[in-house]
């Protein structure tokens, strides 16, 4: 589970999150939409206990980030907007690094068959990730993050850079894990993957939740509608 | 997990050419520096070598000088170089080499590099020990400076503290590749420095072994304090470009503008008389007498009185030894307790600007790489004073020995005049410096070794407790 209690953020004289409380539950899907600067990437990266709320309670699968930042990480899949990796080693390289320092070892062709599931070319496993497009570095993130098997999976603009059909594959890879009974929080500004793969969808503005909906119960254009309506009556 | 980082970043680092390029360029740089002390040396070594035999030459040419006439005309004594001192040359090069000795007055050891308008005094002096001291540290500056604030900065430091990785593994892993590089680099100099030795010959004793080890580890130790305080900038400071900022500020403080303060400081607080000021102290005293109230004319007939006491006799012509001999060796021995007051003194200043200079090595590491170099090389200031203490000594020894010799060798006549034997001066030996072990170095430097250690566990200190307040995110959200 992935929870926020009533949790303020600000960068100096800008509240960037005010109160915000968020519930995500085992095998549920939220997508966190909203304009830039509405406090999505500030939400993931105090899940992520990159930083400290002001006040509030920031919890992954019943642990106080802040208190425990190390014991929450443990239980916790990170896929940012844009995926850094060792330049010099292969997508293989990387991820058998990245699974060592979580404690995790796998063996070779468990490693290619997790680059694969998340959507890299398997002509592209051995080559070093300095080649790799946005894209496919983004890919290999993702097999890094879900190869944990957290029960929480935070990912910050995941689908930014990726292909129609890579993203269509992540939306379908998020769906599996959270099937397999992880929380999942996406941060995302777009709708139609949000509709695709989230159970819920929150709408943040000024750092505040502003609108909960069921994305299964809309049309793509009734949430982008949705969407843009919140934006103009809180401008 | 530290391993695995440490491995990472050796990578890293080796696929950064510039990099590289730079540990290359020190490499290159130190074993050169290795190579020109090794040069040097010999060329010093054969110089001085041809000196002593062309001074034993003529001190065993000497045919018909009386002994006293022989303690006028004098011998030199050359410093040898201490076999480390192409690691570093310390103050030697500052320092006179050579110290011609003789009857009623102390020289002082002349004939310094420094003075003789070499390179030295344009472009300063070029050996390891400044290299490793100087240069490296801001070699591992420029390299480390980014360590952490460049994966921050592209946000592989996230998405390693996502996976589990403790801040302070991320740094230990980074600090100690870096300081792996240092070690290398202090690795291929003591080996280039061993195998030239053996090449010229030069025997690997125990203690310059240890010497050895004991400079390669107080580089080591400073260039370890070096890495992890760049490194933990690196991850303290939010961007790379003030990272860099504060670790050049910082090196120019340390290696640059702090030892000059605190050697113009200690001069202040303890000031050393010049050389003529000395010298014409000495004088006065020996002339006058120390307490200023026993003049030497007074001193002669003192002593006249006390040998014809002694002897029984009334008459300085009646006595069965040459009174000139006594006399000499009893101004000399005056002259020494002058020299010994006022080198002492000199040396007690000495000493104390050391301790001004040791002090605030607990508030720069660098002042105590340096001081901990120069000493393990045996090139500090208290290794030179064992030069001139041993000269001094031998010089004693040799006035004494003529002195004796002018007073009993002969015999006196019927008419009451001396006659002089025929004297082998051959049969006095040469001077023969006797190294100091490197007890003599640990003695003196305690002090910076126990400043080195501080720093050393302030930052192991800092980079294990201090990662709390590390931006793990750059500036903005």
């Amino acid at each position: 589970m992935i929870e926020t209690r009533e949790v303020r953020k600000s960068y100096g004289t800008t509240q960037a999150l005010d109160a915000l409380t968020l519930t995500v539950n085992p095998g549920e899907v939220l997508g966190l939409l909203g304009p830039n600067g509405a406090g999505k990437t500030t939400t993931i990266h105090l899940l992520a206990g990159f930083l400290q709320p002001d006040s509030g309670s920031v919890i992954i699968d019943g642990i106080d980030v802040v208190k425990n930042p190390d014991g929450a990480r443990g239980r916790l899949g990170y896929i940012p907007e844009n995926v850094a990796l060792y330049p010099f080693l292969s997508a293989m390289e990387n991820l058998q690094h990245f699974s060592a320092l979580a404690g995790l070892k796998f063996r070779r062709d468990e490693l290619a068959k997790k680059l694969v599931t998340s959507g890299l070319a398997s002509d592209a496993i051995h080559r070093p990730v300095s080649t790799f497009s946005k894209g496919m570095r983004q890919k290999v993130g993702i097999a890094i993050a879900t190869s944990k098997e957290a029960k929480a999976l935070v990912l910050d603009e995941p689908a930014s850079g990726l292909d129609p059909h890579a993203s269509h594959e992540l939306s379908m890879l998020v769906r599996k894990v959270a099937d397999e009974g992880a929380a999942v929080l996406m941060a995302t500004h777009d709708l139609f993957r949000a509709k695709e793969s989230c159970d819920r969808v929150v709408i943040l503005q000024d750092g505040k939740l502003v609108q909960e909906l069921d994305p299964r119960s809309l049309t793509a254009n009734d949430l982008e509608k949705i969407y843009l309506k919140q934006m103009e009556s809180n401008a | 997990m530290i391993f695995r980082l440490f491995l990472l970043e050796l990578r890293s680092i080796r696929s950064d050419g510039r990099l590289l390029a730079l540990v290359a360029v020190a490499l290159s740089i130190l074993l050169l520096s290795v190579w020109i002390g090794a040069e040097s040396q010999r060329v010093v070594t054969e110089g001085r070598t041809a000196a002593m035999e062309t001074s034993r030459q003529q001190w065993e040419s000497i045919d018909r000088l009386s002994a006293h006439g022989v303690g006028h005309y004098g011998s030199y004594v050359y410093k040898p170089n201490s076999p480390l001192s192409t690691l570093d040359s310390g103050v030697m090069p500052f320092t006179g080499k050579v110290v011609r000795v003789e009857a009623h007055v102390q020289n002082p050891p002349a004939h310094s590099d420094a003075a003789s308008w070499s390179s030295l005094v344009r472009l300063g002096a070029f050996d390891a020990g400044t290299i490793l001291a100087h240069l490296l540290p801001l070699i591992l500056a420029f390299t480390a400076f980014s360590s952490v604030a460049r994966d921050r900065e592209t946000g592989l430091l996230r998405v390693l503290v996502a996976q589990g990785v403790p801040l302070r593994s991320v740094l230990w892993g980074k600090s100690l590749a870096y300081w792996f590089l240092s070690l290398l680099l202090v690795g291929a100099l003591i080996i280039a420095h061993i195998a030239l030795g053996q090449a010229s010959g030069e025997p690997l004793t125990t203690d310059i072994k240890t010497r050895l080890m004991l400079f390669g580890a107080s580089h080591s130790l400073h260039l370890l304090i070096v890495v992890l305080l760049s490194v933990w900038i690196s991850a303290r400071v939010s961007d790379s470009r003030s990272a860099l900022m504060i670790l050049m500020i910082a090196w120019l403080v340390t290696t640059v503008v702090l030892p000059r303060v605190t050697a113009e400081l200690s001069s202040q607080i303890f000031p050393l008389r010049s050389q003529i000021t000395f010298e014409d102290d000495m004088k006065e005293d020996r002339a006058k007498g120390l307490d200023g109230h026993n003049p030497r004319d007074e001193r002669r007939d003192e002593v006249r009185q006390q040998v014809l006491e002694e002897y029984g006799v009334e008459e300085v012509r009646q006595l069965p030894v040459n009174i000139g001999g006594i006399l000499m060796q009893k101004d000399e021995e005056y002259g020494n307790q002058v020299w010994d007051e006022h080198f002492g003194r000199r040396h007690d200043t000495v000493r104390k600007q050391i301790g001004v200079v040791q002090a605030i090595s607990f508030l720069d590491p660098f002042l105590a790489a340096r001081g901990l170099s120069m000493a393990f090389a045996g090139t500090d200031q208290f290794h030179d004073a064992q030069f001139q203490r041993q000269s001094e000594n031998y010089r004693r020894d040799l006035i004494k020995a003529l002195n004796d010799l002018d007073a009993k060798a002969g015999k006196r006549e019927a008419n009451g005049r001396w006659r002089r034997e025929k004297i082998d001066y051959s049969e006095i030996a040469d001077f023969q410096f006797e190294p100091q072990t490197v007890d003599f170095a640990l003695k003196h430097r305690w002090p910076e070794i126990a400043a080195l250690l501080t720093w050393l566990i302030a930052s192991l200190a800092l980079l294990h407790w201090g990662t709390r307040r590390i931006p793990i995110v750059g500036t903005g959200r």
